[in-house]
């Protein structure tokens, strides 16, 4: 299923409504990914199919309008695979969700997702989180974005021991050939690499009847910072010069 | 002013708040505790005094003074979690889990004075513990497997 087939919803801008320049990240390019993220492999999800627009394939001069941006993802020279999305938890369990989106089409642990949400420094444009949308729009748009990922990393792996990626296998962050009984990391695959992939809505990801982690139920990602007291909300925020409102009444 | 918290002794500045919460989170930066209703109805306050639940938001620092204060942060003992903490992680009963801090204090002061209570006990004595999320028959469970560690 793809996004498309989804009907508008009531409260969901279009594309035309939104700001054409958002914050730090007006327009996105592969210096300005890689001097966040650091070297490794990007994958960004893009709402219309840029390259056809542009005419180009060559990710290193292609600019994306940040409009168009509805997700990323990046997988680090340490294996770490930090997912920027505008979604926020409020409780929803979307950060596990939206995590076993990711590690079910990657191919890769739990512990290994950083799941950067609603940092407006960092992450694309984002209507909001309401009405039930994270999970039909934001997670569609990560399965396509891992998925093309997992594709990216298991092509890497093929072209290194020079077989044909048809014959390998990813799992727990992986690649793996069977028949030479070997294995290599994605960690070690994107190393010194800064590669950028941009991806449209075409795709291809797992059926559901496929899926081994996702819509199973699992526990929070993030549950001892909670029973701990050190996960923090915003109320606990303390930000340089940061001022505090109140709303005073008569009494 | 000195107060006893988690077993530390900290020294707070005279002119601090007059309410505990505030110099838990203002003072000494121990925002596990939350502010939910600052009446002592919400319960997201509740810290240990002297081993018994107390509502942070309507106790005065100075009637704090020379008791054992233990917050949430103060739970775990050597890296390992308290027995109540591992039973509401491994039952994961919360939504939000802004709640969480408080619950967990008023269900180890229970689980102390009353070491395997019906459920009929776990609700009398969680009855100021608020949750808004809903999840109460999930923090039943938690706690009763607490009561079976």
């Amino acid at each position: 299923m793809t996004i498309n087939e989804y009907p508008p919803h009531p409260y969901e801008p279009t594309h035309t409504e939104s700001p054409s320049i958002q914050g730090n990240l007006s327009a996105l390019n592969r210096r300005k990914f890689f001097k966040l993220a650091g070297s490794g492999l990007a994958v960004v999800f893009v709402l219309q199919d840029l390259l056809s627009i542009a005419g180009s394939t060559n990710t290193s001069t292609t600019v994306l309008p940040a409009s168009q941006v509805g997700a990323w993802l990046h997988i680090g020279e340490d294996g770490i695979v930090s997912v920027f999305t505008g979604k926020v938890e409020v409780g929803q369990n979307i950060r596990t969700s939206l995590s076993q989106v990711v590690a079910e089409e990657l191919q890769v642990p739990f512990s290994s997702i950083k799941m950067i949400m609603g940092d407006t420094d960092l992450v694309p444009y984002d209507a909001g989180t309401f009405g039930s949308r994270t999970m039909p729009q934001m997670g569609t748009q990560l399965r396509k974005a891992s998925a093309t990922a997992r594709a990216a990393l298991i092509d890497m792996a093929a072209k290194n021991w020079k077989v044909d990626a048809g014959s390998l296998q990813a799992d727990q962050g992986f690649v793996y050939d069977a028949n030479l009984n070997r294995k290599i990391s994605y960690a070690q695959l994107t190393q010194g690499k800064q590669l950028l992939l941009q991806i449209a809505d075409d795709v291809k990801i797992k059926p559901a009847t496929e899926w081994k982690i996702s819509g199973k139920t699992v526990l929070k990602v993030n549950g001892s910072s909670f029973i701990t007291g050190k996960h923090r909300y915003v109320s606990d925020m303390k930000i340089p010069g940061m001022l505090h409102g109140k709303v005073l009444r008569a009494p | 002013m000195v107060l006893t918290i988690n077993g530390i002794r900290r020294k707070i500045e005279p002119d601090s708040s007059t309410d505990l919460l505030n110099v838990l989170r203002n003072n000494l930066n121990l925002t596990g505790s939350k502010y939910g209703c600052g009446e002592g109805a919400f319960g997201a306050c509740t810290v240990l005094m002297n081993g018994k639940p107390a509502r942070s938001c309507v106790t005065t620092t100075l009637s704090a003074v020379g008791k054992e204060i233990i917050t949430i942060e103060g739970l775990e003992k050597n890296g390992q979690l308290h027995a109540v903490q591992k039973a509401f992680l491994e039952t994961d009963p919360f939504q939000c889990s802004y709640c969480a801090p408080g619950m967990i204090m008023s269900a180890v002061a229970l689980l102390e004075k009353n070491p395997s209570p019906s459920d009929e006990e776990i609700i009398a004595a969680m009855n100021g513990n608020i949750c808004r999320c809903g999840t109460y028959l999930n923090i039943v469970k938690a706690i009763k497997l607490a009561s079976k560690s």
